[in-house]
């Protein structure tokens, strides 16, 4: 991991090889408490997340992978009848195996 | 195309039916074309991995199952996946199954986005600290069960 030391007010530059792929970071204040607020400039393309949010998500995808031996409960859940069938609109519960 | 699948075995799947992520699930970088079907009628689905069949999801369809997460689409996320827009779109949020069904649940957070025309796919995390990435599925599995 590359370090920097920044004081309020400095920029850190990312620059990708791509035109338009430049992300700078300013760090806007240093808190006493120990917090850092930083600003942050990117093209739109770049989605900014706090690192805890992602590690939320990615932690819950994981969780989300089913187990073969869930496929019993499946059944037992029924999937549901009397439910609206298919996604919106697209129904894919209608071309399903043939 | 045949489809080997975690929970149905080899199926048969039209090409027309494979959508693809044009920005991965969180965590599953390596992984981006995908079949969503379902067995039998109700509010889930399967997310079944077209590149590793060892791997599928458990989904739902939070507006077709009637929890109605207030979420927008940002139009950004639509041109991602090379949507027009909201209605051509469809949602879709990852189930975690339990033997508990008191611990099934979605992550509304965390939704993903499919454009129907496109084929084209991405799981979106919204800045909505108000969306739960653990919401309870119980009472909407229920009610579907009594139908």
């Amino acid at each position: 991991m590359l370090i920097l030391t920044r004081k309020p007010d400095q920029r850190v530059v990312i620059r990708g090889d791509e035109p338009g792929s430049e992300i700078v970071i300013t760090v806007c204040a240093s808190e006493r408490s120990g917090q850092v607020r930083l600003g942050i400039t990117a093209p739109r393309r770049f989605r900014i997340f706090r690192g805890e949010l992602l590690d939320e998500v990615r932690c819950s995808n994981r969780e989300a992978v089913a187990d073969p031996t869930v496929a019993d409960l499946i059944a037992g859940l029924r999937l549901g009848p009397g439910a609206p069938t298919g996604a919106p609109g697209a129904d894919p519960g209608k071309e399903k195996q043939s | 195309m045949r489809l080997k699948t975690v929970f149905d075995g080899e199926i048969e799947v039209p090409d027309s039916r494979i959508i693809t992520f044009v920005s991965p699930l969180v965590g599953f970088d390596h992984l981006a074309r995908f079949v969503i079907y379902q067995r039998d009628p109700g509010p889930l689905f399967w997310l079944q991995s077209v590149d590793d069949s060892a791997i599928a999801f458990c989904v739902v369809a939070p507006f077709t199952a009637g929890i109605d997460p207030e979420m927008t689409i940002d139009p950004d996320d639509a041109a991602a996946i090379r949507s027009p827009g909201e209605d051509d779109i469809d949602v879709y949020t990852l189930v975690v199954l339990d033997r508990d069904l008191d611990k099934v649940r979605t992550n509304l957070r965390a939704p993903i986005l499919v454009g129907r025309q496109s084929n084209l796919a991405t799981q979106v995390i919204l800045d909505d600290p108000e969306l739960p990435i653990c919401y309870p599925l119980k009472a909407v599995l229920t009610a579907a069960e009594q139908g």
